[in-house]
This record gives structure tokens, sequence and C-alpha cells, in this order.
């Protein structure tokens, strides 16, 4: 079957079943490289993508659900400025996450601050329980992204005001 | 910032086939008969017959076969690997492959000991005949599988004669010696990288070689570069522990008889190694006139079990610790205190009597008391505990505190004769940049070396670099386990800086140093190696205070405080944050269940640090004091025998209902 969509910014014809998961289509046809699933059932949490700008575990959505939509990864995203917003806000808490769960974290964090750039721990929290790392400290994490979602407040200010 | 992505998924090449692994769906029986369709040109299937080479795979002294060709020991044993240019192709070749079993036993069916030792010392039947009291228990840390783990594969394409494997491995010389035995070839003309692999559970040991000679097959039937990832779930030992202990009329220990078992798969793969852990767990701190420690390692129908985080001197630490708060829960005694008046000051008696001058537990000890307030904090959840007694379970809150304090290894137990070929170089070159050269990669441990270099050369860190590169260009430093990067590594460098040090100035540069492991003998002169067959030992204290929701049953955690004596630190930061990491794990594993972000408990790490020392790796004595904290913690609060890793809530539920 046909799908077309748009990943990464530019549009792509992909000829598969149409019931593969978006997460095999992304790895296995278009190659991309920043997502390293474990489970491939929705339990890692390590497979995630934004699918209209929106976080999504891409092992539970099937090929053809992505007919006509946007998919962004790590591979485009590392070159917005948002990425750089969420990148600064690990960074000056020194929790950065480690390379193999790096695209998720950074795309959930993503999916939280650019709803709302003041988030409860509450909300932090429950968004980042869908990954299964435990390596970061629950404080570091919310701080991490408590920080980001300032950077980003401020820059949506600085432009508005532009 | 640009990230890593040297994952094994991450590899691919143009025109690369994707790979399938068959596997046993029964644990014990024959093939009869299997039946392959004609498949497109380009698929290739790999089966016994493939193998030009020896159809085995071996494990330092030990082998297990690498496809079966008939007789099937354990359930997921690869029989055969199929390969497509799509992933999806070579699943659904895989589905047309039908294969017949007889599942009757194979007539010569294996059952058994692996391996066993023991140890012994006194008359432990009359110290039995004559004790006032005898406390009988059994801990269980139950087999469990890896969860969230970096994909496990590896990668292969030729290169003129040479075989290039890229191989999520912890020990990139096994997986170049087994395709080299496999695939018929030399040594050198298999190079290997090693792709990232952590977060790990001990799985990427030995299955890594496996997927590397099925993609090398496949590389060398079809000439196209081959990929074969698998999540086939790996699952740790199960390990019982029976522990007896006879006590006299003042509640002091005078034997101990403790017979240990663990499940370890079809084939003895580590057998002695995994004893010898087990039996030096078992031995506790508290001297007794008697004693007898009998370990078995076992077979079973079960894929070979990888090692979490050790060869199980973590479970049999658990058992000793949690032995010793029970005795002091029968004492009706503060398990700190009596803990704290036993290990007196630096002197630490073992159980077999022999003494090690310069424990730093007592210190350890009263660290994690402080810092949780442990004393207070017990007697009233004793209290509460003896109310609740002839109350139902739900009046009041189910709170309990658990103290466990001991060491554990790192590295091997003995220096076997493999140990002796592995090494690691130092190069000094012309621009006074110094090389570290290891097959042992962990971006922690590195840190480690660079300082370590740093310290004794006086040279800037920015100036030393750990090379990067593969099985033709490094030296074999062995498997990466038991912490053997940290503990086994580190010293080495020392020793090859300081050999840097002393030609340095009088030979021309570059100067290239290389040390090998040294036999045990040769360390003989250290007080500690008397006692204990390990080079070196972290030592530690937990505290763990936790409540049992009274809906869910599942214990919630109010605090776990930690104090490490982990040698000389070098990066307490990055350290603290490594430790985080294992003990979150241990507590996934202690729960039997994922956890979240939003159930993470408040964790305090507290280090002593000694300049004067090496580093050493604190994750096994971590992991086993916790698991003693947190089983001590769940016995006070629901006032019921906590002794199993791990409790879920319908596990605790039971223990509850239990009159
Ligand atoms: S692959 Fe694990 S959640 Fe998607
Ligand atoms: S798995 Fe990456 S920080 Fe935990």
């Amino acid at each position: 079957m046909k799908i077309d969509c748009q990943l990464n910014g530019k549009p792509k014809e992909f000829y598969v079943s149409s019931d593969i998961p978006l997460l095999q289509l992304l790895t296995e046809y278009a190659h991309i490289s920043t997502l390293h699933p474990d489970c491939g059932k929705g339990m890692c949490g390590n497979c995630i993508v934004l699918l209209d700008d929106l976080p999504v575990l891409s092992c539970l959505i099937p090929a053809f659900e992505i007919r006509g939509r946007q998919i962004t990864t790590l591979e485009r995203f590392q070159k917005t400025r948002d990425y750089t917003d969420i990148i600064k806000g690990f960074e000056r808490t020194d929790s950065m996450p480690c390379s193999y769960c790096f695209s998720s974290k950074i795309l959930l964090a993503h999916g939280i601050i650019s709803r709302n750039v003041s988030p409860e721990p509450d909300e932090i929290l429950q968004t980042y329980s869908i990954h299964a790392c435990t390596c970061l400290d629950v404080s570091q994490i919310v701080k991490a992204v408590a920080q980001a979602g300032t950077y980003r407040g401020r820059r949506r200010r600085y432009a508005r005001r532009k | 910032m640009d990230i890593k992505t040297g994952y094994i998924s991450s590899v691919h090449a143009q025109d690369m086939l994707h790979g399938t692994v068959i596997r046993s769906p029964i644990s014990q029986g024959k093939i009869t008969s299997y039946d392959i369709p004609a498949f497109s040109p380009d698929v290739v299937v790999i089966t016994a017959q493939d193998v030009p080479g020896s159809n085995s795979l071996r494990v330092l002294q030990e082998t297990m076969p690498f496809l079966t060709q008939d007789s099937i020991q354990y359930l997921g044993q690869p029989i055969m690997a199929v390969f497509a240019p799509t992933y999806e192709q070579a699943k659904v070749c895989t589905s047309s492959i039908s294969i017949q079993f007889d599942t009757q036993p194979p007539e010569k069916n294996q059952t058994g000991v692996f391996s066993e030792t023991s140890a012994s010392h006194g008359d432990i039947e009359q110290v039995f005949a004559s004790a006032d009291q005898i406390i009988e228990r059994s801990y269980t840390c139950r087999e469990q599988q890896s969860t969230f783990t970096a994909p496990t594969g590896a990668f292969t394409k030729l290169d003129g004669d040479k075989i290039m494997v890229t191989a999520s491995t912890q020990w990139p010389f096994h997986v170049r010696g087994t395709i080299s035995e496999v695939c018929a070839v030399g040594k050198r003309k298999v190079l290997v990288r090693t792709a990232d692999y952590s977060p790990n559970y001990g799985e990427k040991l030995i299955y890594p070689s496996i997927y590397g000679c099925l993609a090398a097959l496949a590389s060398l039937k079809s000439g196209k570069p081959a990929r074969l990832i698998s999540r086939f779930p790996m699952t740790s030992p199960r390990i019982t522990v029976i522990r007896k202990s006879a006590l006299n009329s003042d509640g002091d220990l005078t034997g101990e008889d403790v017979l240990i078992t663990a499940d370890i798969g079809a084939f003895p793969l580590f057998a002695d190694e995994i004893t010898e852990h087990l039996r030096g767990g078992a031995m506790g701190y508290i001297p007794a006139e008697a004693y007898r420690i009998s370990v078995k390692a076992l077979y079973s129908p079960n894929p070979p079990r990888c090692h979490f985080d050790g060869f199980g001197f973590s479970a049999a630490l658990f058992s000793s610790e949690t032995q010793i708060s029970e005795i002091c829960s029968a004492a009706r005694a503060n398990p700190a205190q009596w803990r704290l008046n036993r290990y007196g000051g630096k002197e630490l008696h073992l159980l077999n009597g022999a003494v090690i001058p310069a424990s730093p537990l007592h210190e350890l000890m009263e660290g994690v008391i402080r810092k949780s307030d442990f004393h207070r904090k017990y007697a009233v959840c004793r209290m509460n505990q003896l109310q609740r007694n002839s109350h139902s379970v739900h009046a009041g809150y189910l709170r309990g505190i658990g103290i466990a304090s001991g060491y554990a290894p790192n590295g091997f137990s003995r220096n076997y004769p493999w140990e002796k070929k592995y090494s690691v170089s130092v190069r000094l070159d012309q621009n006074n940049k110094i090389t570290i050269l290891t097959s042992l990669c962990s971006s922690g441990a590195s840190h480690a070396w660079k300082k370590t270099c740093s310290d004794v050369l006086g040279i800037a860190e920015e100036h030393i670099s750990v090379l990067q590169g593969d099985t033709g260009n490094l030296p074999n430093s062995g498997p990466h386990i038991i912490s053997r990067d940290i503990a086994m590594i580190t010293p080495l460098v020392r020793r090859c800086c300081e050999s840097i040090k002393k030609q340095r100035f009088k030979q021309p540069l570059p100067i290239v140093v290389k040390r090998g492991f040294k036999a045990r003998s040769e360390e003989a002169g250290k007080e500690f190696h008397r006692y204990l067959p390990f080079s070196t030992v972290a030592w530690g204290a937990v505290v763990v205070e936790l409540e049992v929701d009274s809906v869910s049953l599942m214990p919630e955690f109010r605090g776990i405080w930690c104090a490490l004596d982990c040698g000389k630190i070098y990066d307490e930061q990055q350290l603290r944050k490594t430790l985080r990491t294992k003990l979150l794990r241990a507590l996934q594993l202690t729960v039997g269940s994922r956890i979240t972000y939003d159930y993470m408990p408040r964790t305090d790490i507290h280090f002593i640090s000694r300049e004067h020392s090496m580093p050493v790796s604190g994750t096994q004595v971590l992991i086993g004091l916790f698991y003693s904290a947190f089983c001590s913690a769940l016995s006070q609060a629901l006032n019921r025998r906590a002794s199993e890793i791990p409790l879920s809530p319908s596990e605790i539920l039971e223990l509850l209902e239990e009159l």
C-alpha cells in the first residue's frame, strides 16, 4: 500500500503493508537512526516521535494512520530552536539523558512545554511515566523540563515583542 | 550538541539483509524434520548444515551448541536464521518454515549439579544440638526478565577477505573468537567493533556472539551486509538460600548452616564463578564456633542465564543480612544497634573467625543511621507493629524501616588462567599525548582511567584519550562484567603509567607499556586476600523506609539512605548518577514491575572517599544491601516474614493472608 506523509519536513511515499507499526516504517524503510526501541509494545517509551507536533509511541501507531500527516523525529527536531530550549534546560540542570533514550526524553519535553511553558511537577512526571528509564532523578527531570519551559516562554515573549 | 547514534539498530548499509532467528518452542526433545520452502534468491537461510567450522560456542572452559541440529536442550534454543532484504520479509519467510519436534526428553537427559563448592569449620551438629534457639529461614531471588535494554545484535559485512563486525557486545574478543571458529576463518580476518550496549542486564556477554556468527554466515553466503537484532527475553538465575542459625542464651550466634542452590540453565557457563561468589556472599560478619556453607549450581532446561549485576554475590549477601535482621527481630533487638555492637571498631570478624583489620562498616553504619534518623523511626514502627498484632492488618500504618550493611567484590573471584591473557596498554606519544588502549569501554570508567594517568604523569586530562577501535588495534581486556572496567582496568592503567613515568625522559618516544593481570599468588601479601578470594571489595550500609499502601498494597518508599566506601572517587557526581540508576533498577526488580517517574523515591547516597586506594564499583554491594533492607522494612510493615525478591502486590496480599 502507498502511504504518503511529511517526514521531517519533506514529502515522502512509502510502499509498505498498511498495518506495520510506524516505528518499523521509520527504522527499516526511512532509516531513522535516533530511535532505539526495546519492547515494540508500548512498554519502554523509547520510540517516541512527533506526530503533528505531539509526542506519540511510534510502535503503537499503524502505518496507515500517518497518511497526510507530519512526522518529526530527532533528526529534524535537533535543527530547531525549540530543541535548543530543551537542551539548555537539561544542560543547565545537569540532567542530560543518555544517548539511548535521548530522542524520546527530548521529544517528551517538547510535548509538555509546547502546551504549557510553566508545567506543574505532576504534569511532567505523569508525561515521563510513559518512559521506562529510571536513571534520572525525579527532581532532576522536573527541574530540567521546567527550566526548558522558562527558556521557551522567554523566547516566545521576545518574539512577540519583536 | 549532536548525539551518538552508535546503537546496533542504527547501523545500516546498502543492500543489507535483515535477520530473524527461529528458536525452539519446546524445552527438551528432538527435531524430527523440517521443511524449508523454496524462497526467492535474495533470502538466505542458515541452518547447522551451513556451519563450515565448529558448531559450538566456547565460553572460557565451557562450550554450548551454536545452532542445534537435532536435540533441543532449552526453550528458545536457536535452530536456524532467516535473512531477507526487509525485516518483514524475513518474518514472513520464517513463518512459512515448519519444524516438527518430538517432545520426549532426549535419551541421555542432562540433569544435576554443574558445580559445587563448600566451606566448613567446627562441629556443626554439636553446635546445633546444644543451641538455645535455632532460626531457620529460606531466602529466594526468583528468576527475573530483563526490561528496557539496549538492542542486542550484530551487523556484518565483507571487506575483501575480512569480516567486519559491529556488535552490541560486552566482550568483543569473544565475538571475534566465536566467528572465527564457527566460520572457520582466521582470527585476524575478523574485526569486531563495539556498538553501544548500555543499558544492559548482562545479556550482551554471550548472545551477541551467536548473532554475530549468524550474520557473518549470511554475509559469507550472500556476499551482502547482514544485521540481526534479537529481542529474546533474558532471565536471571533463581537463587535460593536456606540458612539455619544456632543461638546461645545471650542471643549470640554459635553456628550457621547454609545451603545455596542456583538454577543456571542448560549449560554450565560461569558455573564455578557463580558458586564462588555465592559462597563469598553467604559468609556473614558474625563469627561462629561452627559453620557449614554448601553451594550448588544446578542444571535446568532453560536458556543460559544472564547475570544482571554480578554472579550472585548480591543474592547471598541479601540472605546473610536479612538473617541478621531476623535474629534481631527474634531477640527483640534494634538491628542497627545490634550490628554496631557486634562490629565493634575497625576490626571485622568474619563467620570463619578471620579478622579484617580495617573495615569501614562502623563508620558507614553510623552515617546512614544518623541521616535516616533510624533509631527513632525504628522505635515508632516497632511500636506500631506490636500494636497491630492484636488488630486487623489495616489498623494503623503499614510502615517499616530496615537496615543492612556489608561488602561485595569486584572482578572474578580467582585468577583463572584466562585472566592472565587479558591486558591493557598505555602509549605516550611525541606530542606528550597519552592514549589508553583497552577493549573494555565504559564512559564512567574512562573518566577514572584518564584521572589516574593524569595523577601519575602530571599530564592534563584533555591530552589523554581512550582509543576507540576494533579488535585489530585494541588489546584483549576480557569481558566487561562485574565491574572489571573500574576494578581491574584502573589498577592496570596505573601500573602502565608508573612504568612510563620511570622510562620517560630516558627512552625515546613513543613509549608503549602493556600490563596484564597478576596471578593470585602474586597478590598474596595483602591481608584481605587470605580470607576472601576477591581482588577488591566495596563496603556499604543501606537503610530503607517504606509504607505499604493499604489499598494497592504497593510499597511506597519514604526514603532510601546509602553510605558507600568505593575507594578513591574521581567524579562523585557521575558515580552518584550511576549508583542511583542501579539502585532504581534494583527497586524495579524488587517490586517486580515497571516503575515510573512519579513513583521514584528520595534517595540519598553518601560516600567515604579514600585518597590512597583504587576506585571500586559499589553496584553489587548496593543491590544486595538494598534487597535486604527492603525485606526487613517490609517484614516490619506487614508484620509477616518477607524473604523473596521480587514481591508484587499480589504476593504481599498472600503474605498478609498468612495466619
Ligand atoms: S518500542 Fe517500547 S514503547 Fe515503543
Ligand atoms: S535510559 Fe537514558 S537516561 Fe535512563
